[in-house]
């Protein structure tokens, strides 16, 4: 139930954001000159994709708050360490598990080509400095903050967005 | 019949087709290849002297560390000498360095000493452990000055023999070796396990390790809620590692992070192998031999269990492709997803995880086939970079 009422605060968050960002910049939700230049409006819509997405990190660093994201409850009984999976994971996705204090991860989808990336592969290394190769919870955990892997899930978005060919994925 | 040196005559161009066969081209059946599929490798089903085998392999380190071979014909360089199969299954640490030496000179020590002896012995097997060991200590001497970190590599060693109706098994580090047997009365097959693995997770392990190191109480440690010997290693036997062998090896150029903390005057690790011998039943139906990658997701029941159930052929694909599909599940994603990810990447998914199943036919029924069956292959072969060394 706590997850629910959760769930509704951050919709009410973000929607506060999307209010003022109309409020002050009227042209993105109202009306559009016509010869107004494409650049300018996906500047202004890259900004409000920005608040929204700091929104949702505020939200989801406050316990009170937390919303899009399920938290790893370590079950001690669990022998194997195996917990099954809360939700089922789409194709091409996976589920990897973010934090940095044992027992409270956020769980987070993943495109699985991503995994790949050499950014990636840092964060990989650093999970293996911490837990070797076997994770807590059966799932791939990250020790680090969520907005540090937010902030590179992004940058791998950005850099393979509109290009069909990965360039940094190794030919087989 | 065929008189001993005709029929070496006949296996020799079998035996040199296989050592320098080209890398995961389609070959014809019944050749002493395997096949590649991206990071697998595969050889679905072959014939050795006492029946049929089935083998594969799945690369997760950015270069394999798994090696494994299958040895079939003579065992010693004497015509008159010892016949069977030899099976080899070395997981490597550290570097693909040490499991690749060990699957060029073990079996040629073992031939050896079996000349020697003229016969096969727990003996054999131990002094060809030890042979091989010296061997790597003295190339790790050689190129010390020009790559100290040579040192820091070394594999587990899985080894069988099967000879005169017996099963030898000789194990250092934490492979194994699962037998399944068709007991009367049971259904199914029950799985007994052959080896005895040398992994600090199992208290006997550790409680040999504080005896023979009675000084040291911090001889294994537990981190990460995982024991290992000295913090570092989760095995205490292996062929290399020098740098925790001799303590000549624990210092500089070697770097910092691969060290013992601390001066040693007794081995940390001991290469000389566990060694039990089985007396082949009638009712022993297969071996399943396997690196602890396949092990880390299956049990020996499972493991029996589907070898019983599924065809020969490909059998020991699909323990690997089981594994697999496992691991994916642990991770939360589909076995589908798991194969896009890339080698080295895919070490935080799954271990390199070699299989290799022999099936012990009944002599009467395999007589001919095994005139034929003279063989030696080596897995993963045609793997993307296993060819450095």
């Amino acid at each position: 139930m706590k997850k629910f009422r959760g769930f509704l605060l951050k919709h009410r968050v973000i929607s506060l954001f999307r209010c003022i960002r109309r409020r002050y910049h009227p042209s993105a939700g109202r009306y559009r000159r016509i010869n107004h230049s494409p650049g300018s409006l996906s500047v202004l819509l890259n900004w409000g994709a920005r608040i929204k997405a700091k929104a949702r990190a505020i939200c989801s660093k406050n316990p009170g708050f937390r919303s899009g994201y399920l938290r790893v409850r370590e079950d001690p009984d669990s022998e194997t360490g195996l917990t099954p999976p809360r939700t089922a994971v789409p194709k091409g996705k996976m589920a990897v598990y973010v934090g940095e204090e044992d027992g409270d991860y956020e769980r987070v989808l993943v495109p699985v080509i991503y995994i790949n990336h050499p950014l990636f592969g840092q964060l990989l290394r650093k999970a293996e400095e911490e837990h070797g190769h076997d994770h807590p919870g059966g799932g791939l955990t990250i020790p680090c903050r969520i907005s540090e892997f937010e902030n590179v899930k992004t940058r791998i978005a950005a850099g393979c967005g509109g290009r069909r060919k990965l360039p940094w994925k190794r030919p087989v | 019949m065929l008189s001993g040196n005709n029929y070496l005559n006949m296996v020799k161009p079998c035996w040199k087709a296989s050592v320098e066969g080209d890398e995961g081209c389609v070959r014809k059946p019944g050749d002493q290849t395997g096949r590649t599929d991206g990071l697998l490798w595969y050889k679905d089903l072959g014939a050795h002297v006492s029946g049929e085998f089935s083998m594969a392999v799945i690369q997760a380190n950015n270069l394999l560390e798994d090696q494994s071979q299958v040895e079939s014909g003579p065992l010693s360089s004497l015509n008159s000498g010892p016949y069977g199969t030899f099976i080899g299954v070395y997981d490597g640490h550290g570097g693909p360095e040490t499991s690749r030496f060990v699957n060029q000179n073990l079996f040629s020590n073992l031939k050896k000493f079996a000349s020697e002896d003229q016969d096969m012995s727990a003996d054999v097997i131990k002094k060809a452990f030890l042979a091989t060991e010296d061997e790597f200590l003295s190339v790790v001497r050689e190129q010390w000055r020009i790559c100290p970190q040579i040192a820091s590599v070394g594999t587990c060693c899985l080894v069988g023999v099967i000879c005169n109706g017996l099963i030898y098994v000789a194990n250092a580090g934490d492979s194994r070796v699962v037998l399944g047997r068709a007991e009367r009365g049971v259904r199914g097959v029950t799985a007994i396990q052959l080896s005895t693995e040398h992994n600090a997770s199992y208290a006997s392990v550790r409680d040999e390790l504080h005896s023979l190191h009675p000084d040291d109480p911090k001889i294994v440690v537990l981190k990460h809620n995982v024991w290992r010997v000295k913090g570092i290693i989760q095995v205490s036997r292996s062929i290399g590692d020098a740098y925790l062998k001799k303590a000549e090896f624990n210092r500089e150029p070697l770097l910092a992070k691969f060290r013992v903390t601390g001066p040693f005057t007794k081995p940390i690790l001991n290469p000389e192998p566990s060694i039990s011998i089985h007396k082949l039943n009638p009712k022993d139906q297969f071996l399943i031999f396997a690196s602890d990658g396949l092990w880390e997701h299956l049990t020996n029941e499972e493991a029996v269990g589907i070898v019983h159930n599924y065809p020969r052929n490909g059998i020991a694909r699909r323990l690997v492709k089981t594994a697999l599909q496992i691991a994916a599940k642990k991770r939360e994603m589909r076995y589908s997803d798991l194969k896009k990810i890339d080698r080295g990447v895919r070490r935080h998914f799954h271990d390199d995880i070699t299989v290799v199943v022999v099936f012990l036919d009944p002599p009467l029924t395999n007589r001919a086939s095994a005139r034929s069956s003279a063989l030696s292959i080596k897995g993963g072969r045609g793997l993307p970079h296993t060819n450095k060394l």
